[in-house]
Order: C-alpha cells, then structure tokens, then sequence
C-alpha cells in the first residue's frame, strides 16, 4: 500500500483539494512529472516507463491504424498515467516542486483522474507488486529457459513477442520499454511465464532437463483479489 | 460509475434483464475501466478483480493444455445470481474482459448472453477492433 506519509502522494492530495493546474516534478533517477488540471490528474511521465508516443506508436506498429481519437488511446493514456504513478509514488523522491501553469496542452480532450482514485488503483498495484517479488521485480533479469522440457503450449500475442526477445538475458521493464507496454503488466506477465517455465530468472538455478517441468506448485501464483484483501489489511492496521 | 470513465456507454447492458452490475475491466492490469451498476452498495473492486483472477488462470489452464485459441466466456451461476465473463481483445497485446452480474431470478440466461455478445459485436464493428 501507499504508505500515509508518502511526501509525494500528501503533496498530489493537497495540490487535489486545492483544484490545482500545473505540474508536479519528483526528482532523481526515478523521477518524473504529474500533470494536474483543475486538480484531476491529467497525464504522469516517468523515466523508467513508457510514454504515452512510445505506447501510441507501438500499439500502431502493431495494429497498422491510427488510434488517435479511439478508445484504446483512452485507454493507453489510462495505463500510461496509472503505470508512471506507481513508479513515481514507489520511489523515494528527493525533492518535489510543484510548477502552476494555465492550462495543461495536449490533454484538454480527455478527463482527468480524481487523485485519491489514482492512488487507490496505485496501492492496489503496489500490493500486486508485493505478490511477485517473492519471485521477480521490473528489474529482474529474465531469459528464455534453456532447460525447459519439449512440449506442446498455446502463447498468447504479447507472450510471444516476450519470447523472441528473452533470448538473452533482459528485464520485464526493457521489454515493456520495447514493446510500448505497461511495465506493471508486462511484469505480471513474465510472473507468469516463469511459472509457466517458458521463462527462468537469470540467477536462480534451472532445474535438471529430466524433471518435470510445467506449471511448478511450489511457486507463488499472483491474485488481483488477493492484492484488495491484503490492501484492506495494510489499511486497517494502519489506523 | 468508474472513477476512469471512458468513452464506451454501458447503458445499453444496464437494460438487460436482472441486470445488476456491469465493468469493463483490463484483465491484464486488473484496472477497471468503466463500470455501471444497480445498487451503489456493490463490492464492485471485488467482483472485477475475481472476473480477472478467473479469466488469467483459465488463459493458463488453456496455454498448457495447448488448445487453439483463448478462453472466449465464462459464466458462473449461483444460487441467486449469473456472472458473465466476456473477454475480447481490442488490439494485440489488450485482454479486456466485460463482467456482467444479474440476478437469476429476473435474468434469462440465453437471451442475456446473447445481448451481451451482441454489444461487443457492435463495439467490435465501430471501433475496428481486432476480436
């Protein structure tokens, strides 16, 4: 979860309450910008996410059409927001300067975010986040499974282009760099290959070629219910 | 309504039978990205995450049995309500999933299945989506 006294997300509610526009800059090597209109947040930029050009010119590559105007830039602007925040709120920032300004251009066409509901979905991720790192983080490097066994699997679209980049070793944030994809997501998604045995964390052992793999029982398996439940827990004994 | 509204109307699933909640959920992220519902009182946070908990372990299921294709619906009946679970996929790389809960008494169940898939067909034609 949030933690009550995250300088960042006090100073995000308080600019909020206030109905403020401008931009809030978090410094360091985690740092980045929050975009604030009328106190909703309209756009966040992260340095170790993808922008919303980089998610928009992607997801063109891979569908060869122009989504500007469409839900699904609606939706990449969602992602984009949630994805920088969860960065920007998870690292610890060593100053903060909020810049007013009259307006924030290039998002005027599109609603904000009600801070205090961004940082509920933040939280939320965070606990997810909580789930995998018994396994792996953003930052862990991963690789194509030398040892896996032969055998028949359906991957889906992203699985594959996962797999044809995992040849040597790379980190679930370097693939959600390439691909223009949620960094969160993509982790989630090399979770679960990793426990699907497709992929191995590079310094973890990888198990001897006649044992059988497939899906490994003794590994975590991540939940979005169990991410709320243990959300409400950290809240309560917080108070 | 979600707090991220986006542009699709779900009035048109809020007219079916029984109805009682619908959301539009990333099942990939878990976000929820648009919900309408009945009762404000709903455990909306609660319903959306499990329709992804069960969408991803069902993908799972489904990978290793190396059968052709992903999970299309699911639906869960209980004592006093359906839960229909409808995954599409807007683009590569997006897995959203339609969640709609009625209350069995008032629902038919064929008919609400239909209207359902019937709704993202419509989506699926106006905006150009991929399945």
């Amino acid at each position: 979860m949030i933690p009550l006294r995250n300088p960042a997300a006090i100073r995000l509610g308080r600019l909020a309450d206030s109905g403020r526009t401008g931009r809030l800059h978090l410094s360091g090597e985690s740092g980045g910008v929050i975009h604030l209109s009328e106190g909703d947040v309209v756009y966040a930029d992260s340095r170790r996410t993808p922008d919303l050009a980089t998610r928009l010119a992607q997801a063109a590559v891979f569908t060869g059409r122009d989504l500007v105007g469409s839900l699904e830039r609606s939706w990449l602007l969602r992602e984009a927001i949630v994805d920088a925040t969860l960065e920007l709120l998870s690292a610890k920032a060593r100053h903060l300067r909020f810049r007013p300004s009259g307006d924030e251009p290039g998002f005027s066409d599109m609603d904000g975010m009600p801070v205090a509901a961004l940082i509920t979905e933040v939280s939320r991720r965070r606990e997810v986040m909580h789930q995998l790192s018994a396994l792996l983080i953003p930052d862990t490097a991963v690789a194509r499974d030398p040892g896996a066994r032969s055998r028949a699997i359906h991957v889906s679209d992203i699985q594959w282009a996962i797999l044809i980049r995992a040849g040597n070793p790379v980190t679930p944030r370097g693939l959600a760099l390439q691909l223009g994809q949620s960094v969160f997501s993509t982790t989630i998604e090399v979770f679960r290959m990793v426990t699907l045995d497709l992929l191995k964390v590079v310094d973890v052992p990888t198990r001897p070629a006649d044992q059988e793999g497939g899906f490994n029982r003794n590994r975590p398996v991540v939940s979005f219910i169990r991410a709320l439940a243990d959300e409400r827990g950290n809240s309560q004994l917080r108070r | 309504m979600s707090a991220f509204p986006v542009e699709v109307t779900l009035a048109p699933v809020g007219q079916i039978d029984g109805f009682v909640l619908v959301c539009l959920v990333d099942a990939s992220t878990g976000m929820i990205l648009d919900s309408l519902q009945a009762r404000d009182d709903l455990p909306l946070p609660v319903a959306a995450a499990g329709a992804a908990d069960v969408v991803n372990v069902l993908s799972m299921m489904t990978s290793e049995l190396a059968t052709d294709g992903d999970v299309e619906d699911v639906i869960v009946t209980l004592n006093s309500q359906y839960h229909l679970i409808r995954l599409f996929r807007p683009a590569p790389g997006r897995r959203l999933l339609l969640l709609v809960t009625l209350e069995r008494s008032q629902a038919n169940l064929a008919m609400a299945h239909r209207e359902i898939r019937d709704f993202l067909n419509r989506l699926r034609k106006e905006q150009d989506w991929m399945t």
